[in-house]
């Protein structure tokens, strides 16, 4: 990504850029849909190192903080786009199941995101029915549609090209989190799946409903000879606009 | 209130759907595990289908499964072995349910 303009003394200075990084924390958000991704490496790597994992996945200028080892940036925010008029239904992607799913869906891995914010509240983006809708950053795209006159609707996440060149088969995915007007809704089922894998789900929906969701993928990526255990949370706020089923 | 545990889990909801969503030659090669999960009193089923097709599912989670029937707990595992039968080696493309066995269930 040539647009990237950072170098190593550019805000953590010299006696950062000798510092061994050995986790990068890549941040986007919107009050609506949201992201966090964590690297962690075995093996400390210099920040420049650092920078270049960085910059395939994201070509923003943010130069970041670097602190006990940890670099973090903020990617640029999420944007919001409309995919099509009309309700399609949800590509799905082929699987291919290995590593270790029961192992994931019995870990006690603390959840980030899981606290919806009040129904009602700006956390929310208005979701019409018959519209497709798509929330994508640095990490991935999350797309979601209700028909008209349904109480059912699909949504799907991808990996962004850059994140998805980096990553290494299988992802774990744990299930999606999800709430409706703040009450939790069943964890969804978890997944072992390719890194191109298009994870999806439907959401039981009335008109007006306040929906928050989470989920999290665990996979390990490779940048040059070096390797990491990666760790995504996603998030995000939708109210249901138009007739319901 | 209606309470559930794995025995009666596997007894009235997963065995039965399982013999009309999978061949008999696929059931017979299918081990089935209901376990533990990582919060209280949820229950995690298990399958591993042949030698290489694996599906998790919380399959009991309360707080927010608690007091569900008999056909609710079908309806949702029905629809999530309806995914992965569709993805898995064995069903590749298939599509199955199980929705006359679920009018069966109580409700």
């Amino acid at each position: 990504m040539d647009g990237f303009a950072l170098s190593d003394h550019a805000h953590a200075g010299d006696a950062a850029a000798a510092t061994a990084i050995d986790r990068v924390v890549i941040n986007s958000h919107t009050a609506t849909f949201g992201s966090k991704l964590k690297i962690g490496l075995a093996s400390g790597v210099p920040l420049s190192q650092a920078r270049t994992i960085v910059r395939h996945i994201t070509d923003s200028t943010d130069a970041g903080s670097v602190n006990n080892g940890v670099l973090t940036v903020r990617a640029h925010d999420s944007v919001v786009s409309t995919i099509s008029q009309g309700a399609g239904r949800a590509h799905q992607g082929a699987a291919e199941g290995r590593g270790s799913l029961t192992k994931m869906a019995g870990g006690a891995t603390p959840a980030i995101f899981d606290t919806p914010p009040p129904v009602g509240s700006t956390g929310y983006h208005n979701i019409h029915c018959d519209v497709d809708k798509l929330f994508s950053d640095s990490d991935g795209s999350f797309g979601v549609q209700r028909k008209c006159g349904s109480g059912k609707a699909p949504w799907r996440y991808t990996f962004s090209p850059g994140l998805a060149s980096i990553c290494r088969d299988p992802v774990t995915e744990r299930g999606l989190d999800w709430w409706v007007n703040a009450h939790r809704k069943p964890r969804q089922a978890p997944h072992i799946v390719p890194c191109v894998y298009v994870f999806h789900g439907t959401f039981t929906v009335g008109k007006g409903d306040y929906l928050w969701y989470t989920d999290r993928y665990l996979f390990q990526v490779q940048v040059d000879q070096e390797t990491g255990d990666a760790e995504l949370d996603i998030h995000g706020g939708l109210r249901f606009i138009g007739p319901a089923g | 209130m209606l309470t559930w545990d794995a025995t009666s889990l596997r007894v009235r909801v997963v065995e039965p759907i399982l013999a009309v969503m999978l061949t008999p030659e696929e059931a017979r090669s299918t081990r089935v595990e209901i376990r533990p999960g990582d919060e209280e009193g949820w229950l995690i089923l298990r399958l591993t289908v042949g030698p290489a097709d694996e599906f998790v599912s919380y399959l009991y989670q309360p707080p927010s499964m608690t007091g569900w029937s008999q056909r609710e707990i079908g309806q949702k595992l029905a629809d999530e072995l309806h995914d992965f039968i569709a993805e898995s080696a064995f069903g590749w493309g298939q599509t199955r349910d199980a929705d006359e066995l679920l009018q069966s269930f109580e409700a």
